[in-house]
């Protein structure tokens, strides 16, 4: 199977599929809230199971942190 | 203020703030605690109902700790701490909306990584993005005069100058700013950023600010529950003090008791 390289925050990755949902039970927490920004564009949870990653396509997870 | 008015206002002394209202005048942050059973106790201690928070990219490393769980049931504010500009500072936010499903936002855009006081002309872009795209906009800011009318007309609904550097503890930098945008500024007013000790909460409360904003001045204690508890009370004393109104001053003394014995 040929694997799609892309970056994931900031660090770049190898996956095997393309699929989003399936990128995030990887990569995301599973304890708490999430978003997710492809290439500077917010996708919305609901749209995890369709979405699907093109090669060097840019993924940030984000969660929350202490802050002022 | 008539005696029965002032009691009814000071059986609800609630602050409303944009869509939101809340009995607590102080906002806590939730940074830099020592452990996340000491914020989660100090937290809970200010009697704060509305804390801030930010986001970073999630990493395994961060996985153990989980600052949701620490702050438990309260209103979050975001803040979009760590951006530079205005597109950054949006981003921030609309990411932060997608995450906590909140519209409120603390709008914080610093010079720079040494610098964290605000950039103004940024700051004021970002507010009319903000505003436009429907978010709450808290807006931390310098104590000029002109950019907080600015920032009042752009429609935030809380205007937060900073009384000093953030985290320096310093309290006031210049405190005449402070009052000269209290007797001019119609919006909500909070201090956000500098405040050191609780009678320093208190002193701006007195002067009639709407809330202060406190964070580092807690966390840093020696006795963080404690610490914070103290504030809760500093900003209660201060609002009291501002609803109840000061004796005015006078040059010279004035008796309270007699002045001549046995006459």
């Amino acid at each position: 199977m040929s694997r799609i390289k892309i970056q994931l925050n900031g660090t770049v990755e190898q996956i095997e599929s393309a699929n989003l949902e399936i990128i995030l039970n990887t990569f995301a927490p599973k304890d708490r809230p999430f978003a997710v920004e492809i290439n500077g564009e917010i996708v919305p949870s609901a749209k995890f199971s369709d979405y699907s990653i093109q090669e060097n396509d840019k993924i940030e997870i984000i969660s929350a942190v202490g802050g002022g | 203020m008539t005696k029965s008015k002032l009691s009814q206002q000071l059986a609800v002394d609630n602050l409303k703030i944009g869509s939101h209202v809340y009995s607590s005048r102080l906002i806590v942050g939730t940074g830099k605690y020592p452990s996340e059973d000491i914020a989660s106790k100090a937290i809970n201690s200010s009697g704060a109902e509305l804390v801030t928070l930010a986001i970073k990219r999630f990493s395994q490393q961060d996985a153990i700790s989980n600052i949701l769980e620490v702050i438990g049931e309260k209103k979050l504010l975001p803040n979009t701490a760590g951006t530079l500009n205005a597109k950054e500072a949006l981003r921030s936010a609309q990411l932060s909306r997608e995450l906590f499903k909140t519209n409120l936002i603390k709008l914080e855009i610093i010079t720079s990584s040494e610098n964290l006081d605000p950039n103004m002309p940024e700051t004021i872009k970002a507010a009319e993005m903000m505003v436009k795209d429907n978010f709450e906009v808290y807006v931390y800011c310098d104590r000029d005069l002109n950019n907080c009318l600015k920032l009042e007309d752009l429609g935030c609904v809380a205007i937060m100058p900073l009384g000093s550097s953030i985290g320096s503890g310093r309290g006031f930098d210049d405190l005449d700013d402070l009052i000269l945008l209290r007797n001019k500024i119609e919006q909500i007013l909070i201090v956000d950023a500098g405040i050191g000790v609780p009678s320093e909460a208190a002193r701006v409360m007195e002067l009639g600010y709407d809330a202060v904003l406190v964070n580092s001045a807690i966390a840093y204690a020696n006795e963080p529950i404690l610490m914070a508890s103290a504030f809760k009370n500093g900003v209660k004393s201060g609002r009291k003090t501002f609803l109840a109104g000061r004796m005015s001053r006078s040059k010279s003394s004035i008796a309270s008791s007699p002045t001549q014995f046995l006459k």
